[in-house]
């Protein structure tokens, strides 16, 4: 019997409220159409149509004499100007749908797209849409009067640049140097605290993971300090120790180079060391016991069991390692106390695009394609790595 | 309890509701700024027009930020034409950058022009596009020597016999031979302030009709003089890069530096950061020159304040910039507060604003510092500053004054290669 007086009733509910859900998705694309073409002007269109000052530099160009907007005009400006009450009223009318047809909440074919949703909507306003814009401004000139489509000149212009070169070198180098450091001391650092420094070792963790938790900011501040060119600087201080002459770090190749690796070392080891104490920790005790009733040293429980077993994680390590590396930008940037250089000693590529993009103006096209081409790069190599490494193209057989 | 504290929030928020009420027709003005003493020196400014202009009354809210963020973001508000603040104290270095905008910055012509008879005229050019000025000046930034008189006296030496750069370099001579220890002066390898002065005095400039002018025989010859002073011992290069920079600050704390060459407005440096170390130490002077009737100084750094079209009742914030940066009274203030040379040059002879003696500038130095820079007042040039200086300098402050000055490559080969490469890097 209920069965029977409900489902008519909420059929016939959802067939009249239909009506509804269309109005709610037209006023909610009306609103954010609204809101996008006002082009990042809203601030100043909101207070030129509340002072009913002249609207014409946002839509529909100069009225001629005598002349006055339309009534759909006059709409749409209503429209542009409450886009935020547009939005929320398409919310809510789609709410109000919902509510009138309860079943949707339960249905199987709906909830997944509703639990995806937030996730689809960020990928799509924060990763895919910056990123096609991307793409389409490293083909434009984009100054402050207007953009205007200039090919592959950006390219063109970057290949011929030196300091992009300098920038690459700089960087690729960074990256094999924190790769070749930061992937065995961690994991022998990891060994080490997992077995032979048992007592000591929960001290031993705390102290190596605590430079994580420092602000890169303020590490690499005080990192220009050690690294300073007077004579009473730490660094220099170090090198009296061993009878050495003090050095001007930051003006040299090698030491720039240095700082800036020490520094990601001094910060990242615990961080490494984090990932190698959970995989060894994965790895069963019933191997060691074996190799230990086998009569294996600990230098060879270390390269034929843990070695081999630790590769998933030293595969996510060295792939993380590799972007980063990359990446890296704050660290000289704050080691040289801004984006500029001793002979560009510390332009890093993110360096080089920040140069083009923020410090030079008119240049928004060509640091887009900066960005391109380390994306590009970055994916190569990686690639490159899993392939090697045998993460992917494996056949399962 | 729960009523009480209701009503009392009740209250507070019509209180709040009335004290917005009764701020009513007070025009506040945002303000970007990268020094810090620039806004003190506003707030300062804005109850001064308060009380000048009572029925007028306006509040200026002051932010600092550091000088590369604030540059940048201005920018890209200008570019964005949205979220700029009404006013920003935009430095020379940058301003050619800002200057590309200069559609969206107010054109200050107007309200300064009551003032400008008075003022430096370079001073107002290099913030200039189009015949339209743009930018308030603060100061002129004469470039004077820091002498340190009594170190100089213990090498026998008169720093006032010293008037070309070979007398200057005689001097670091016999300094060092008095003192090993002591250093005559420094090279700096991040910027140009010094290297700028000696190609003013030579009559040339970085440029010309929008080409980077380096490779130049006025250039190697600021070059090889400075070398030279490498190359004899009586300098180093400047730890920092510069003076104006911690490190540089700290190298002259330590009272080993015979003579500090930078423009009049470093005395605030000394005054609240290198601090007591240096007191009654220093005496300013005009700068060296190659030969006789060269010119004495150049005027270099500073920062000017623009004003964004698209602000806040534009036209009143123009007056009251004006007001406080160049009227007369707002130039007094330039040196009360910030201790920097005015860009009204006038009041430069008035000894009751310039001389007196609580001033803190007048207390820290040897004699009053604008004696140096009253006989040389008709004759201070400039360096231009473009849309491509901005790429000239960063070439210069990161690769050629390293690889002179620190690799020691040869003057000749390292100009061919900047030319090229700042030719390269102006697309």
């Amino acid at each position: 019997m209920q069965a029977q007086a409900v489902v008519p009733v909420s059929r016939g509910n959802g067939k009249r409220a239909v009506i509804l859900l269309v109005l709610g998705a037209l006023l909610l694309v009306l609103g954010v159409t609204g809101l996008f073409s006002l082009q990042g002007k809203a601030v100043r269109f909101d207070k030129a149509y509340d002072t009913k000052d002249d609207l014409s530099p946002y839509f529909f160009g100069a009225l001629e004499e005598g002349q006055s907007y339309s009534f759909l005009q006059n709409l749409w400006f209503g429209v542009a100007r409450f886009r935020l009450w547009v939005i929320l009223a398409g919310i809510a009318l789609i709410a109000v749908y919902v509510m009138m047809n309860r079943d949707l909440l339960y249905s199987q074919n709906v909830a997944p797209y509703v639990f995806v949703a937030p996730f689809i909507i960020t990928f799509f306003v924060f990763f895919l849409y910056p990123f096609i814009s991307t793409v389409m401004m490293s083909f434009q000139e984009i100054t402050g009067a207007g953009t205007r489509w200039i090919g592959f000149k950006n390219y063109q212009d970057l290949f011929a640049n030196k300091n992009f070169y300098t920038a690459v070198r700089n960087s690729v180098v960074y990256m094999v140097l924190t790769c070749a450091i930061l992937i065995p001391v961690p994991m022998l650092l990891a060994y080490m605290a997992e077995t032979g420094l048992s007592r000591a070792g929960k001290l031993f963790k705390t102290v190596a993971f605590m430079p994580v938790l420092c602000s890169v900011v303020v590490a690499g501040i005080i990192f220009r300090m050690m690294f300073s060119e007077l004579d009473g600087a730490m660094m220099n201080q170090v090198r009296g120790l061993f009878g050495m002459k003090p050095i001007t770090w930051l003006k040299d190749q090698n030491g720039s180079m240095f700082a800036m690796v020490l520094l990601c070392f001094w910060r990242w080891t615990g961080m490494n060391m984090l990932y190698y104490m959970a995989g060894l920790k994965s790895i069963s005790k019933e191997l060691y016991e074996a190799a230990d009733i086998d009569g294996a040293n600990s230098v060879q429980k270390f390269t034929k069991i843990c070695l081999p077993l630790l590769k998933p994680t030293t595969i996510y390590v060295l792939t993380i390692s590799i972007y980063a590396g990359l990446a890296m930008f704050t660290e000289s940037y704050m080691i040289f106390g801004g984006n500029n250089s001793p002979k560009n000693y510390g332009l890093t590529i993110v360096g080089y695009l920040y140069r083009y993009g923020f410090e030079k103006v008119d240049k928004f096209g060509f640091a887009s394609a900066v960005g391109l081409v380390l994306l590009v790069g970055a994916l190569i190599i990686t690639l490159v790595q899993l392939r090697i490494t045998g993460v992917i193209g494996r056949k399962e057989d | 309890m729960k009523k009480l504290f209701a009503m009392a929030l009740v209250l507070c928020m019509l209180l709040g509701a009335f004290s917005v009420a009764s701020a009513e027709g007070v025009t506040t003005f945002t303000m970007w700024t990268f020094i810090p003493q620039h806004q003190e020196f506003f707030e300062k400014a804005a109850e001064r027009w308060n009380s000048v202009y009572p029925d007028r009354p306006i509040a200026v809210e002051v932010t600092t930020i550091g000088y590369d963020d604030m540059h940048n973001k201005f920018k890209v508000a200008l570019q964005a034409d949205e979220g700029a603040p009404d006013m920003c104290d935009v430095e020379l270095g940058q301003f050619p950058n800002v200057l590309a905008y200069s559609d969206k910055l107010l054109d200050l012509t107007e309200a300064m022009s009551p003032y400008m008879a008075d003022l430096v005229q370079a001073r107002l050019e290099i913030y200039a596009k189009d015949g339209k000025y743009y930018g308030a000046p603060l100061h002129v930034g004469a470039m004077v020597c820091f002498y340190d008189k009594a170190m100089l006296e213990a090498a026998g030496v008169n720093y006032e016999d010293i008037k070309t750069w070979d007398d200057w370099y005689q001097a670091g001579l016999k300094l060092k031979e008095a003192d090993p220890e002591a250093w005559m002066g420094t090279v700096e390898t991040s910027t140009q302030w010094v290297a700028s002065l000696m190609l003013a005095q030579q009559g040339t400039d970085w440029q010309a009709d929008g080409k980077a002018l380096i490779n130049t025989p006025e250039l190697a010859k600021v070059i090889d003089t400075q070398k030279s002073w490498l190359e004899a011992g009586i300098c180093e290069t400047c730890p920092g890069g510069q003076p104006d920079t911690e490190e540089g600050k700290a190298y002259i704390a330590n009272n080993k530096i015979a003579c500090v060459i930078m423009p009049f407005w470093f005395m605030s440096r000394f005054t609240d950061e290198i601090g007591e170390n240096c007191k009654d130490r220093y005496v300013l002077a005009p700068c060296p020159v190659f030969e006789e009737g060269q010119l004495q100084s150049i005027g270099q750094g500073g920062t000017g304040t623009v004003i964004y079209a698209n602000g806040t009742n534009p036209e009143l914030c123009a007056e009251f910039v004006a007001f406080a940066k160049v009227s007369p009274e707002g130039e007094a203030q330039i040196w009360d507060v910030m201790g920097f040379d005015p860009c009204n040059t006038a009041i430069w002879d008035d000894a009751s604003i310039m001389k007196t003696d609580d001033n803190k500038f007048n207390q820290y130095f040897i004699g009053y510092p604008i004696d140096a820079l009253l006989p040389i007042k008709d004759n201070i040039g400039y360096i231009v500053s473009t849309s491509i200086s901005p790429t000239i300098n960063n070439y210069l402050g990161t690769t050629l004054w390293n690889e002179v000055y620190v690799d020691g490559v040869d003057t000749a080969e390292a100009l061919e290669t900047a030319q090229d490469a700042i030719d390269s890097d102006l697309f």
